[in-house]
């Protein structure tokens, strides 16, 4: 093989692909350089084979199959297309019906349920300073922990956002018995004010809030600084009390802080 | 250089195409199918490979139009998946064909003697024989007519790479081929 520099750019020179610049360089080197001399001659003669060789046509038949064959795949395309629309719409109405991610908010009429005057009293409780079995590092770790003790979990457990995060405290954890239901107790600090979020399995609580198939009908009720929240979702009955001012739409963040939830709750207003 | 006018699909075809208009789609394969094959043929040195290439590069094409931004021209986008869709299916392939088979199926133009024929046979397989990285600026320059610059583009390389490619690759051609005489133009 030829070790000059030049010989890289014999090929361009043959083909006159170089500037003037370069052209004269190349041409000053072959002047006195014979094994590139050669090279080049070598190289021009085999560009002028390979300028010999031509588009060879596809036969006419492979075209002719091929061309019917690849206009037809719109069709499974269509297909897959439609397939993929169905599974998302069953896959949205059943996510919905799981999470139920559009929730009315209405003002309550009728009376408190037990359920729910029990879980008021509870919170009364820990305000006063009552303290409950555990002591969770966090939320997760409060979940994990009524999980293994086979009380009821919500479906979906809080993910807070790092920057949510310092806003959430979870006190402590418990299960008890409310109103005749084996209940999930949690007790939080949010934005430095009380919460308290009781969960028990909706088939255990008399007169639960029903679930719609799509959404879910939050009631609100004003107890004095209090706002109680109650409602079925997911198989689960939940009674919330938050002393937050803001009819407890930043105590729903507990478990929406989500983004895809939060247009949902921010919606939140009472009827 | 043989005949290779190569025109670019116009900017109102490729829109209809990308719309999924069929009619539009089978214009731009008529238009190009040529060219493509022909380039997997050489890069291959197998027909039936080839057409599978042809077919697979013709589904990314029409899949991926959308992608095609028009920063680059059309056929050296085009040229880019041809060459590796054709590189994929030789690395894939377990077939070896004997150089000197694997163009003698080629159809013998009626207006070429038998001595021609006999002359592009030994040219393509010499061709053949250089290893991937130097064939493919030669199918790309000699036989589909692209400039240094549309080269690079299409093989992502630099322009200077291209000419140094080329000139390795016609160097060892030469040596194949020492006993061959270009024909008069």
């Amino acid at each position: 093989m030829n070790q000059h520099h030049e010989f890289e750019r014999l090929a361009a020179f043959a083909e006159d692909q170089l500037e003037p610049l370069e052209r004269a360089t190349i041409e000053a080197h072959l002047r006195g350089c014979e094994e590139c001399r050669r090279a080049l001659a070598d190289i021009a003669r085999s560009i002028a084979l390979a300028n010999e060789l031509e588009i060879e046509r596809m036969p006419r038949e492979t075209a002719a199959a091929m061309r019917a064959q690849l206009l037809k795949a719109p069709r499974p395309i269509r297909w897959v297309a439609a397939a993929a629309a169905l599974a998302l719409l069953v896959g949205s109405a059943l996510y919905w019906q799981v999470n139920r991610p559009w929730a009315v908010m209405r003002g309550a009429v009728d009376a408190p349920t037990a359920f729910e005057q029990e879980g008021r009293r509870l919170h009364t409780q820990l305000r006063s300073g009552a303290s409950l079995d555990y002591a969770p590092r966090d939320d997760r770790d409060a979940w994990d922990w009524l999980a293994a003790q086979g009380a009821p979990v919500a479906g979906l457990l809080p993910d807070h956002p790092a920057d949510q995060r310092p806003r959430y405290q979870v006190i402590g954890a418990a299960v008890d018995e409310v109103a005749g239901a084996r209940a999930s107790v949690l007790s939080y600090r949010i934005d430095g004010r009380p919460v308290t979020l009781v969960l028990a399995h909706r088939r255990d609580v008399a007169n639960a809030p029903r679930a719609g198939l799509l959404s879910k009908t939050v009631t609100h009720r004003r107890e004095g600084d209090a706002n109680v929240l109650t409602w079925s979702v997911g198989g689960g009955t939940y009674v919330m009390v938050s002393e937050l001012e803001d009819h407890g739409q930043r105590a729903c963040f507990v478990c929406h802080t989500e983004r895809r939830f939060q247009s949902t709750i921010l919606a939140l207003r009472p009827q | 250089m043989s005949d290779r006018t190569r025109s670019e699909p116009d900017v109102e075809l490729l829109d209809q195409c990308r719309a999924g208009n069929r009619e539009a789609l089978g214009r731009l394969f008529d238009c190009l199918k040529d060219r493509v094959y022909s380039t997997a043929l050489h890069i291959c040195g197998d027909r039936s490979m080839a057409a599978d290439v042809t077919q697979d590069v013709f589904i990314k094409v029409f899949a991926r139009l959308s992608q095609f931004d028009g920063t680059s021209a059309f056929t050296t986008w085009l040229y880019r998946i041809v060459v590796n869709t054709a590189i994929d299916h030789r690395r894939a392939s377990t077939r070896t064909l004997p150089l000197e088979d694997a163009m003698a199926d080629s159809p013998a133009p009626l207006i070429d003697p038998y001595a021609r024929l006999e002359r592009r046979r030994r040219i393509e397989a010499a061709l053949l024989g250089l290893p991937e990285n130097l064939r493919v600026p030669v199918v790309l320059r000699h036989i589909q007519g692209l400039s240094y610059t549309e080269i690079a583009e299409a093989l992502e390389i630099s322009a200077g790479t291209v000419a140094s490619r080329l000139s390795r690759a016609h160097a060892r051609l030469a040596r194949e081929l020492a006993d061959l005489a270009p024909e008069a133009s």
